[in-house]
């Protein structure tokens, strides 16, 4: 039977290999994959992202957890496919029209998948209609990030795009704060990738 | 009456100057077009038409090859009327927009795996290639920079910043696990070239005025890396260089980085690093809060909220009056914290110019 705390900080230190071996021997033995995940893989992604939020855990501690759980879920993905179980939600998550950046784009990715989503990766210099093929593929909420003051204008258009349509936006980059989230009627800001995740579950109303 | 040498020293040592020096941030390039739609003569340099060229503070950086030597050779590898890809002088795949200029979107770095960061310490980090980074015109550069009253700065590091232009933020991480010894190489070899600039410096006899930072190690809410990380692999190299530095006199420092530093400060004013840049005030690096909570002991350049400039001139008025106190205590130079961005109307930028000047002077 594996050791669920054991298989947690495992994948919170970053250690693949002993992740790999864990969920293997776990998968060999006829285990319930889904504990895994629910138990010590998702549950040690969000403990490192409240550690990230916190200024306990860096960029590169963030890295490596989370290659770690891709790993472990490499080898799960096709059992979890037939076990039927599907993820917490589909979210789009795009670096805003002429905007480049991606680094705050990429953490909040990486945690939303750590934490049991889905994530629909649209890349940067992201107009409504690369948002609207998120949509289409079934993702309920659009993520836009930004960096530069000059392209934050343009998150006011995605959001006046989806209103009325069931489909929430949030935001969040460096220029970005709680007042000019509402001032563009977003429905969440989120000042930092674990926070993004928070926001998703209460939007999703997952934990409620 | 004072150059701006004296004046970068005075402010910097909280002593009396005439005025304080005009720091003044470029502007991206789309700010430029912006501006010459708006009554900038095309061409022509903003400062310039202002008028202030002059009196702008001039900072000479010591520009040996710092870093890859050799650089890679630049090709362009697709050119369409939207955008040119090309492999740039520091081996990354870059896409370049005609529309928009702040920075390139990075398709791919030129390491991706430890090996590959091998490969470049051998072709791009060669200790044996030293005396190439350093042209014999350099030294005849500094001392014109120095008779022009020019600021003279000196390189202190740029151990992160490297790395994550090899490898990009995401590829840094995973090396700094995966291959913690060529990190150290890495790291080995840079401060290598660092000190070497220092011994040519003292050599030479000149007497730098700031040593200078490029490390980028932040972003909004803290250090990228930890600064745990930071203490064991990069503070015993500045304090390496620092005291190179203080043995020729130097005693104030400029580091560059953009996000939030305050977690690395108490280190960095413990091992001499006393002045920090450009302050990004949306990532918490308010002058205000940082005079109060490291005191005077930290010197502060930049720190005017770029997104208060594209509020217009009362935004202006009102930033400039908040910044009021830490200026008139000294030890502060106030400046756009990072480049002018084109949501700024030429209109209002001179309009900023004109008011910084009035709360310069003394």
């Amino acid at each position: 039977m594996t050791d669920f705390e054991a298989l947690k900080q495992a994948v919170m230190k970053g250690k693949r290999n002993d992740v790999s071996a864990m969920v293997q021997a776990a998968i060999d033995a006829g285990e319930n994959v889904n504990e895994l995940l629910d138990k010590a893989m998702i549950p040690a992604m969000r403990e490192i992202g409240d550690k990230f939020s916190r200024n306990e855990a860096y960029v590169p501690e963030l890295l490596i957890a989370a290659r770690a759980m891709q790993t472990g879920l490499a080898l799960l993905e096709p059992l979890l496919v037939n076990s039927g179980r599907k993820p917490l939600g589909k979210i789009g998550i795009g670096t805003v029209k002429g905007d480049l950046h991606d680094i705050g784009k990429n953490l909040v990715a990486i945690m939303l998948k750590g934490a049991g989503y889905e994530v629909i990766d649209l890349g940067v210099n992201c107009d409504v209609e690369k948002y609207e093929s998120a949509v289409a593929q079934g993702a309920t909420i659009i993520g836009c990030s930004s960096l530069l003051t000059t392209t934050m204008p343009y998150m006011k258009e995605v959001v006046d795009h989806f209103k009325g349509r069931g489909v929430k936006v949030i935001i969040g980059g460096a220029p970005i704060t709680e007042e000019y989230a509402a001032s563009i009627g977003a429905d969440g800001f989120s000042a930092d990738a674990n926070g993004a995740v928070h926001l998703v579950d209460r939007l999703m109303g997952v934990g409620a | 009456m004072m150059d701006d040498r004296a004046r970068f020293h005075a402010v910097m040592d909280y002593a009396p100057v005439d005025r304080v020096p005009l720091h003044l941030a470029g502007p991206w390039e789309d700010t430029v077009r912006r501006w010459e739609r708006e009554g900038l003569p095309a061409g022509v340099d903003p400062h310039v038409q202002l008028g202030v060229e002059s009196r702008r503070l001039k900072v000479h950086n010591f520009g040996y090859a710092f870093g890859l030597w050799p650089r890679f050779e630049p090709r362009v590898l697709e050119r369409t009327t939207e955008y040119t890809v090309t492999i740039d002088a520091a081996g990354r795949t870059v896409r370049n927009f005609n529309d928009h200029t702040s920075m390139p979107e990075f398709l791919k770095q030129p390491v991706s795996s430890p090996a590959e960061l091998r490969r470049i310490l051998d072709e791009h980090l060669d200790p044996a290639r030293m005396a190439e980074r350093f042209p014999a015109e350099l030294r005849g550069r500094l001392e014109a920079a120095t008779a022009r009253g020019e600021l003279l700065m000196v390189n202190g590091g740029g151990f992160y910043w490297t790395l994550r232009e090899l490898a990009g933020v995401d590829g840094a991480g995973y090396l700094i696990y995966d291959a913690p010894e060529l990190v150290g190489e890495l790291f080995d070899r840079l401060e290598e070239q660092i000190l070497e600039g220092w011994r040519r410096i003292a050599e030479w006899k000149l007497v730098p005025d700031v040593v200078g930072y490029g490390e980028d190690i932040a972003f909004k809410t803290g250090p990228l890396v930890s600064p745990e990380w930071v203490r064991r692999e990069i503070l015993p190299r500045y304090r390496r260089i620092l005291a190179a530095a203080h043995r020729l006199g130097v005693r104030h420092t400029w580091y560059d980085s953009d996000g939030d530093l305050s977690l690395l400060l108490p280190d960095f004013l413990e091992i001499g690093i006393d002045g920090v840049s450009p302050c990004e005030v949306a990532a918490g690096m308010q002058p205000n809060r940082l005079r109060h909570e490291f005191g005077r002991a930290l010197r502060l350049i930049g720190g005017v909220d770029k997104r208060e400039l594209a509020r217009g001139r009362a935004a202006i008025d009102r930033e400039l009056e908040r910044l009021r106190p830490v200026i008139e205590e000294g030890g502060y130079l106030p400046a756009v914290d990072h480049s002018v961005s084109s949501d700024i109307s030429w209109s209002d930028y001179q309009y900023f110019v004109e008011q910084l000047q009035r709360y310069l002077e003394r």
